[in-house]
């Protein structure tokens, strides 16, 4: 999953966009609106393509520009950092009862803080190996 | 009337032409109301749908901020 953020500082504006299909015309079918502030957009199949924040500052209660963005990892960029293929991530570390629950489960699969993957990553190296006797 | 980029890119992908837009803030249909955070919104509904524009007024320009099929 590619994840790109959109903003406009001068006018306080913020979009996520969870799919590059989000960027394509017309790939938005549905737009909800949760509040004044927020609205969702969704494909036609209802995915969600994207988080559209207006005033964020005040949404996210931080400045935009300040904001230091902690990246999200799908599947594939998890098993990136931790150096396997997407399908022996999800059975060798995903599936792993101490590994980080994601922040979100979505029709594209799930996504984590990059940050706790790597943390993650960074303890299993440092732990000892059991050896089999 | 101007479009700033944001605007543009979430048209874009809503399908929503600029000349829609320029058409809902010229109608007198449209209904428009001041948001808490000192913009207007207006809306009208266009066939089976309703187009919502977010805009600010700068001295005699408007300045479209959002648009979204609602």
């Amino acid at each position: 999953m590619q994840l790109t953020i959109e903003t406009d500082v001068e006018d306080d504006l913020l979009y996520i966009a969870f799919s590059n299909r989000a960027h394509k015309q017309g790939a938005v079918k549905r737009t909800v609106r949760v509040n004044e502030d927020i609205a969702l957009d969704f494909d036609g199949r209802g995915s969600l393509l994207g988080l559209d924040v207006m005033n964020a500052s005040k949404v996210l209660r931080a400045s935009i520009d300040e904001i230091e963005w902690n990246a999200l990892v799908g599947v594939k960029e998890a098993a990136a950092l931790a150096g396997v293929r997407p399908s022996n991530f999800v059975r060798d570390y995903a599936g792993k009862p101490d590994f980080p629950a994601p922040v979100a489960e979505l029709a594209n699969g799930r996504v984590w803080l990059k940050s706790q993957v790597e943390d993650y990553l960074s303890a299993r190296r440092r732990r000892p190996r059991l050896r089999a006797s | 009337m101007v479009f700033i980029d944001y605007a543009l890119m979430k048209m874009h992908r809503r399908d929503i032409d600029e000349h829609e837009v320029r058409d809902l803030l010229g109608d007198e249909r449209a209904q428009h109301r001041h948001r808490k955070d000192g913009r207007s919104e207006a809306r009208l509904r266009i066939g089976r749908r309703t187009l919502l524009v977010v805009y600010r007024r700068e001295e005699q320009t408007l300045i479209v901020i959002n648009a979204m099929w609602e």
